[in-house]
């Protein structure tokens, strides 16, 4: 008789132990499946936000070739002004710049080149221009030597801001392109 | 007998080869007239239009505008100075209505650069900003020395009377297809710092520009439409001062 209790009393026991184990198993089932689920939603996120920036990106670089292919067909009719309208914020510099002209431009045998791009935290300087200029701008040739300046006959890119941006070209042995400040 | 008769069902008759001569020079001729229509061309502003619906309907505003400014010379036989133009409308500035020829020429290109936005219907700015007017560059306008020296300048005020007196088609004027209006003074008060006493002086460069702000109106009903900016034709000088225009990021030089 006592054997049955007993018996009886540890099959309970097992019963009861299988439940909460049960119990436990499902709990690390849906943690592991809402761990699953927030990677998969931040793989999403940053897919879908690298898409868009990569979107972003071209979009501006796309204007930026069409600015510069404006500037260069402005100065190859010899017209004394070129406005500019974007991308904001981007720099346009003329090379070789303190003796550096971008690998773009070198690579391709031109002496002399004109670049719009954006100003990195690397573009304190000419190089840092040069490399920004060919990582994330767009380059193209010119014949002449020119000079981009806001201080006279003195290299210094120009910043895309407060469009249009008006831009003077003095053509001489050298070509000179002036912010036009009126 | 039987070869006479088998010979004769090959032959062609003098008639017959002068009617296959007829119908394969028609058909040239026909097929020469129709590549001369050139109906499968598709035009900067066509691309542009086409860019613009895709990016309106797309999700999230993806894809890219493709949209080009057109470098308009308004020439009275000359060529316009400081201008590398992509388009020269002619003038005849020996008829009396020259004057209205060269506002007709600016009005169209302001209708061709309302077309190509989606007429205010379209959202086709991507990104986040819900503040400001994001305005594009359609077209650069310059005049040449000779409509420079006849019509030193026409008063913006007889330019948006054209508009409301020129019909572009059966059902409206100009000036109901770009501002959704036929009278003048509600024009004024969509353009709210345009000076409409003033005029402008041929001898500057204009430009055409139109935009949106995404801005949700903040009615009881969320319309959820952008607001216009309405088509300009401006000096280029006076874009920031007399339009709402922040952002230039719309069309490509």
């Amino acid at each position: 008789m006592k054997n049955k209790k007993l018996k009886n009393q540890i099959f309970f026991a097992r019963q009861f132990l299988l439940k909460k184990n049960r119990k436990g198993f499902l709990l690390a089932e849906e943690t592991l499946k809402i761990i699953l689920a927030v990677i998969s939603i931040g793989f999403l996120v940053y897919f879908l936000s690298a898409l868009y920036f990569a979107n972003q990106d071209s979009e501006e670089l796309e204007q930026a070739e069409a600015s510069l292919e404006h500037l260069i067909e402005g100065i190859n009719s010899e017209i004394e002004e070129v406005e500019i309208y974007n991308p904001d914020g981007w720099w346009i510099a003329s090379w070789p710049y303190e003796k550096i002209i971008p690998n773009s431009c070198s690579n391709l045998g031109w002496k002399n080149c004109i670049c719009i791009y954006p100003k990195g935290l690397s573009s304190i300087d000419a190089k840092g221009s040069a490399e920004n200029s060919d990582e994330k701008g767009v380059c193209k040739e010119i014949l002449k030597r020119t000079i981009i300046t806001s201080i006279e006959k003195k290299q210094s890119p120009i910043k895309i801001e407060n469009p249009p941006l008006k831009l003077n070209i003095k053509y001489d042995d050298e070509i000179i392109i002036q912010k036009n400040e009126l | 007998m039987k070869i006479i008769i088998k010979e004769k069902k090959g032959e062609l008759t003098t008639q017959q080869i002068v009617m296959l001569i007829i119908l394969i020079t028609s058909f040239a001729v026909i097929l020469f007239f129709f590549f001369r229509l050139n109906l499968g061309e598709t035009t900067n502003k066509e691309i542009c239009h086409n860019s613009v619906v895709l990016k309106g309907k797309s999700v999230a505003g993806f894809g890219n505008l493709d949209c080009r400014t057109n470098y308009l010379c308004i020439s009275g036989g000359g060529e316009c100075e400081g201008i590398n133009p992509t388009e020269t409308i002619k003038i005849d500035l020996s008829k009396d209505n020259a004057k209205n020829e060269i506002m007709e020429t600016i009005v169209n290109e302001m209708a061709d650069c309302w077309w190509m936005f989606g007429e205010g219907k379209v959202d086709y700015v991507g990104g986040t900003d819900y503040l400001n007017y994001h305005c594009g560059v359609c077209s650069n306008v310059k005049f040449d020395k000779a409509i420079q020296k006849n019509f030193q300048e026409i008063s913006y005020n007889e330019f948006y009377t054209f508009l409301s007196n020129s019909k572009k088609d059966n059902s409206q004027t100009y000036l109901k297809y770009l501002y959704e209006s036929n009278s003048i003074e509600e024009v004024k008060s969509k353009l709210k710092k345009f000076e409409f006493s003033e005029s402008f002086s041929t001898n500057e460069g204009f430009v055409i520009i139109t935009g949106i702000n995404r801005e949700i109106k903040t009615n009881i009903k969320l319309s959820g439409k952008p607001l216009p900016l309405y088509p300009y034709f401006i000096k280029s000088d006076e874009i920031k001062e007399k339009t709402e225009c922040e952002v230039f990021d719309i069309t490509k030089a």
